[in-house]
C-alpha cells in the first residue's frame, strides 16, 4: 500500500549531475522509481542516466509533468531549490541535504504551508513504498511490503525500526524519515493523516 | 557557536542598542587603563566566560577604583570561573570586560529563541530580569510574555508596544523598547542567531533602557555566511573532545558513564543510549559520526572516545544504509591497531556488507565482541564494563 508516493509518482531530482544526485538517482532508478528527468542550472538539453536535464524545474515540470522532486543540492542553496520547486508546482519535496541554515528554513515551511506543498526533511533519507518506488538514499533491500508503516525524525533509527520490524515478520511499508534537525519536516497533521490512512484497510 | 559577553554587546552597540561604555582587556594593567579611559568613580568588572550565573560565581564585581580591577583581573585572567552551568572544573577566563557602572531602578527580562513549535522566531519579555528566566517560566509561566515574528513580514512596531504596555513601561520607555525589539529582531535574522537574551534588561535610575548583559548563540550551520561571526569563535570555552570531534565534522558530547558510544546517525545513537541505559549501562558519550561514516572518520571517532579515561568499555552500533560495514569494519581495526586498545570492544553491524564487516572483525584477532543485535550489543557491553 502506497500513501504519498507510488510507482507511478513522477519524479525529478535537483542537483541531478552531481556526485549525491548521481549516486542516489542511479539506485532510485534500479529500484523501480519512475524518475522522468532532473535539474542543473547551466546544464539543460544534456542527457543524464539517459534521462534529461533541464535548466529549471518550471521547464521540467512543463515537459515531464513532474510531480516530486528530491534535493541533493548543498545546504547553501536549499532554500532557493526548494522555493523554485515549490513555486513550479511541484507538491512533494524531498530534501536529503542537512545543515541548512534554520531561518532559511522558517522562510520556505511558510511559503510550503502557502502553495499546499508536502516538504519531506530537510536532512532526512527520504520516503520510500517498498516494491514500489523509493524517494531518497534509504537502502532499498532492507524495506519489504507488509502492514506496518513507519515514520521517523532519523535515517538509521528508521532502518533500525524497519528491520526490526521486518526481522519479526510485519514488513514495513511505507516509511519515511525527515528532519532531524531543529525543527521538524511535514507538519504533525501530515504525520496523523498518514497515520490514519495506514490504519484504514486497502481499498484496492 | 556561542559568543562571549562583550562580543554580544559589540553587535549590539552595531545596532544602535543601549549598551555601557566598556572595553574587553586581556591583562591587570589593561584593566586599571581601562577604568581611567571609561571615567567616573564606580565600574564593573566582569569575567567572560560561555556561562551563566557568573554574578553568584564571584566572576562579576562593582569596584570604586582602578587599583580593585586590577586586582580582580590578577585573581581571574588564566582561572577557571565554575558556575551552576558550567562542569566542575569551570570555563578559563581569558578577558575581563570593564564597564561604567550603571544605577539600575528594576530589572527586566528579554530574549529571543528559535521556537520548534510555532516554526517561528519567538520573543519572550518578563518584568522578573535579573534571576534565573527557567525558574520563572516553571513557577509562574504567566510572567513571561511572548511574541512571534512572521518570518515573511519580519517584526512589526505593535508587538513591542503589546510587550512594552504589558510590562508597565511608560512612555518614552515604550519608544526605547520598540526600538530595542526591532533591532534585536533584525540582528536576530542578519546574524543568523539560534538564541538571544538580555538578562538583565535594565530601568536606569533616569528612567531610561539599558542592557546590561548580553547573551548570543548561533546557528552553526549559518556561520559559512558571517565570516565575522567566525572570527569571534573562542575554542578555550568548548570541551576540547568536542572541539576535536567538530573538526572531524562527529557529533561529540561527553557524558558521565563510561561505556564508549560510536553510533552512525543522531537518532540511532540516542536509541542506542536508551538501550544502553535500559540495560542497567551508563553511556560515557553520545558520538555519531555521521550517516555517510568513513574510515578515517570512524578512526578518529575511536580515539576521541578512548582519550576519555573513564570509559571502561565500548559499544559501535553502525546500520549501513549505504555506507559498507567491512569499510567501517577496516575503520575500527585501523584505530584499535593505532591508538591501542586495553579496554572490550562490542561491535554490532547491520546492513550493507555486514556478514564482510563481521568477518573481517573475526579475523583481525584483536579483542573484538561481536554482537547480533541492538539488545544484545547493549547486554555485552554492559557486562564488559562491569568486568563481567
Amino acid at each position: 500500500m502506497s500513501i504519498l508516493i507510488d510507482k507511478s509518482t513522477k519524479v525529478i531530482c535537483q542537483g541531478f549531475t552531481g556526485g549525491q544526485g548521481t549516486f542516489h538517482s542511479e539506485q532510485a532508478i534500479a529500484y523501480g522509481t519512475n524518475m522522468v528527468g532532473g535539474v542543473t542550472p547551466g546544464k539543460g538539453g544534456q542527457e543524464h542516466l539517459g534521462l534529461p536535464v533541464f535548466n529549471t524545474v518550471k521547464e521540467a515540470v512543463e515537459q515531464t509533468g513532474a510531480e516530486a522532486s528530491v534535493i541533493y543540492v548543498p545546504a547553501a542553496f536549499c532554500k532557493d531549490s526548494i522555493l523554485e520547486a515549490a513555486n513550479a508546482g511541484i507538491k512533494l519535496i524531498v530534501c536529503i541535504t542537512e545543515g541548512i541554515p534554520t531561518l532559511d528554513m522558517l522562510d520556505v515551511k511558510v511559503k510550503c504551508d502557502e502553495l499546499g506543498v508536502r516538504l519531506i526533511g530537510p536532512n532526512c533519507p527520504g520516503v520510500i513504498t517498498p516494491g514500489e518506488t523509493k524517494i531518497g538514499i534509504m537502502p532499498g533491500h532492507i524495506h519489504k511490503p507488509g502492514k506496518v508503516g513507519i515514520v521517523s525524525r532519523s535515517g538509521t533509527l528508521t532502518y533500525e525500526a524497519v528491520k526490526q520490524t521486518t526481522d519479526h515478520g510485519f514488513g514495513s511499508p511505507p516509511a519515511w524519515a525527515s528532519a532531524a534537525t531543529r525543527f521538524r519536516g511535514p507538519p504533525s497533521s501530515t504525520s496523523s493523516r498518514c497515520s490514519r490512512r495506514i490504519r484504514r484497510p486497502k481499498r484496492s | 557557536m556561542n559568543l562571549h559577553e562583550y562580543q554580544g554587546k559589540q553587535l549590539f552597540a552595531d545596532y544602535g542598542l543601549p549598551v555601557s561604555k566598556g572595553f574587553a582587556v586581556d591583562t591587570p594593567e589593561e584593566a586599571a587603563q581601562a577604568c581611567k579611559k571609561i571615567g567616573g568613580d564606580k565600574w564593573v568588572v566582569k569575567a567572560q566566560v560561555h556561562a551563566g550565573g557568573r554574578g553568584k560565581a564571584g566572576g562579576v564585581k562593582l569596584i570604586k577604583s582602578p587599583e580593585e580591577a586590577k586586582a580582580f583581573a590578577e585573581q581571574w585572567l588564566g582561572k577557571n570561573l565554575v558556575t551552576y552551568q558550567t562542569d566542575e572544573k569551570g570555563q578559563p577566563v581569558a578577558k575581563i570586560l570593564v564597564e561604567n557602572c550603571t544605577d539600575i531602578a528594576s530589572e527586566l527580562y528579554l530574549g529571543a529563541v528559535v521556537d520548534r513549535a510555532t516554526r517561528r522566531v519567538v520573543f519572550m519579555a518578563s518584568t522578573e530580569g535579573g534571576v534565573e528566566i527557567e525558574k520563572v517560566a516553571e513557577e509562574t509561566p504567566e510572567k513571561i510574555l511572548k511574541a512571534e515574528i512572521d518570518p515573511l513580514v519580519g517584526a512589526q512596531p505593535y508587538q513591542a508596544r503589546e510587550l512594552a504596555f504589558q510590562l508597565g513601561l511608560n512612555k518614552d520607555q515604550i519608544k526605547q523598547f520598540t526600538k530595542i525589539f526591532l533591532g534585536l529582531s533584525k540582528l536576530f535574522h542578519d546574524k543568523d542567531l539560534a538564541l538571544l537574551e538580555i538578562n538583565p534588561l535594565v530601568i536606569t535610575d533616569e528612567g531610561n533602557l539599558h542592557c546590561l548583559d548580553a547573551k548570543i548563540n548561533l546557528d552553526a550551520n549559518a556561520l559559512y555566511r558571517h565570516p565575522d561571526l567566525q572570527a569571534m569563535r573562542d575554542p578555550s570555552q568548548e570541551d576540547e573532545r568536542e572541539a576535536h570531534a567538530q573538526e572531524w565534522e562527529l557529533n561529540y558530547v561527553a557524558l558521565d558513564g563510561n561505556i564508549g558510544c560510536m553510533v552512525n546517525g543522531a537518532g540511532l545513537a540516542m536509541g542506542t543510549m536508551d538501550i544502553v541505559n535500559l540495560n542497567g549501562g551508563s553511556p560515557a558519550n553520545f558520538l555519531d559520526v555521521g550517516g555517510g561514516a568513513t574510515k578515517e572518520r570512524v578512526a578518529e571517532a575511536f580515539k576521541i572516545i578512548l582519550s576519555d579515561t573513564n570509559v571502561k568499555a565500548v559499544l559501535v552500533n553502525i546500520f549501513g544504509g549505504i555506507v559498507r560495514c567491512d569499510m567501517i569494519a577496516e575503520g575500527i581495526i585501523g584505530a584499535v591497531e593505532q591508538v591501542g586498545v586495553n579496554v572490550p570492544v562490542v561491535v554490532r553491524l547491520e546492513g550493507n556488507n555486514a556478514e564482510l564487516g563481521a568477518e573481517k572483525l573475526a579475523s583481525s584477532g584483536l579483542n573484538i565482541i561481536a554482537a547480533t543485535s541492538l539488545t544484545d550489543a547493549a547486554q555485552q557491553v554492559v557486562k564488559a564494563a562491569e568486568g563481567k
